[in-house]
């Protein structure tokens, strides 16, 4: 039987790196399951896709009304979020940003699920927000620029997608 | 000479008002993901389908400096200039543009530097510069993610 992975991926480039790393999976070994709030996903024809509502956006600009929309979403997600890990046992779950990734792997780790976290390749210099929780929510963190090794000293360096 | 302004799915309005003027003999075409602008000299979509293949058509692509679209058009040797989006709350495209220019991979400057220019003079400088190949350590960590999964 297939092991089945849950990668986590918002929108814009974390789903350019999903896209790659998926890439890297044997689909006769491996059945992907991809958990996006963007609306614009069409490559990844071989994965189960599930799609929330968009969240990751409401973070881009601050505003009030966009606090309020982020928090009614975000708590919109857990019930979905229960039914999709108790329908499928997954061997673990690769998030890789940005703060949509929260809410899921919260959820993973509630039902004990391993979680690793690839912070994005973005970041040279500064920890993102993402990037700073998952470093103690996730069971194993990677880095994708040499550069945050210094801010995340448990992590792992991973090369870049 | 033909130009591509590209945002992916992000909004930068600043870029798109700092470049929406007539320039003689370009081409310029933007893509304006969900930007509130909407220029007027020059061709403007919102989202510009199999959007790779269409970046080969262009002498010189400006965009944001998001990071999907940045690494692909470095690992494909395309000649671009990035600009990082300031008007979003978080200011990472920064560190990424600078990354740019550190190595000497593609040009990179900022919103206000772009507005105080010659702009064609500016292009015609990237057009002929001379940029290093874009080199990366390839990600490793994958069997050690599954070892890890069990």
């Amino acid at each position: 039987m297939k092991q089945k992975v849950l990668i986590v991926a918002g929108e814009g480039g974390h789903v350019e790196q999903a896209k790659r790393l998926i890439e890297c999976f044997d689909m006769n070994k491996y059945e992907i399951f991809i958990a996006t709030d963007s609306k614009n996903i069409f490559e990844f024809t071989d994965c189960k896709i599930i799609t929330f509502s968009p969240i990751s956006s409401f973070t881009k600009y601050y505003s009030f009304a966009n606090l309020l929309y982020f928090n009614v979403k975000l708590i919109m997600m857990f019930p979905t979020l229960f039914k999709i890990f108790s329908m499928n046992k997954f061997s673990g779950l690769i998030s890789l940003g940005p703060v949509f990734s929260i809410p899921c792997c919260l959820v993973a780790k509630l039902l004990r699920v391993k979680v690793i976290h690839i912070e994005t390749w973005s970041r040279f210099s500064s920890k993102s927000f993402t990037g700073r929780v998952m470093y103690y929510l996730s069971d194993r963190f990677y880095f994708q620029n040499k550069g945050l090794s210094y801010f995340y000293p448990k992590g792992f360096y991973s090369g870049r997608l | 000479m033909k130009i591509l302004v590209t945002l992916g799915t992000t909004s930068f309005d600043g870029l798109l008002k700092a470049l929406d003027q007539e320039y003689k003999g370009v081409d310029i075409r933007f893509q304006i993901g969900s930007s509130g602008f909407i220029p007027k000299c020059g061709k403007t979509t919102k989202f510009i389908e199999n959007i790779k293949e269409a970046y080969k058509s262009y002498d010189i692509i400006i965009t944001h400096a998001g990071a999907g679209s940045v690494y692909h058009m470095l690992e494909n040797n395309l000649r671009c200039i990035v600009v990082p989006n300031c008007e979003r709350s978080d200011k990472h495209q920064v560190e990424l543009a600078h990354f740019v220019k550190q190595n000497n991979y593609a040009e990179s400057i900022d919103l206000h530097q772009l507005k105080n220019l010659d702009f064609i003079s500016f292009i015609n400088n990237v057009l002929e510069k001379k940029y290093d190949n874009y080199k990366k350590t390839e990600f490793f960590a994958f069997h050690e993610i599954l070892e890890f999964f069990g």
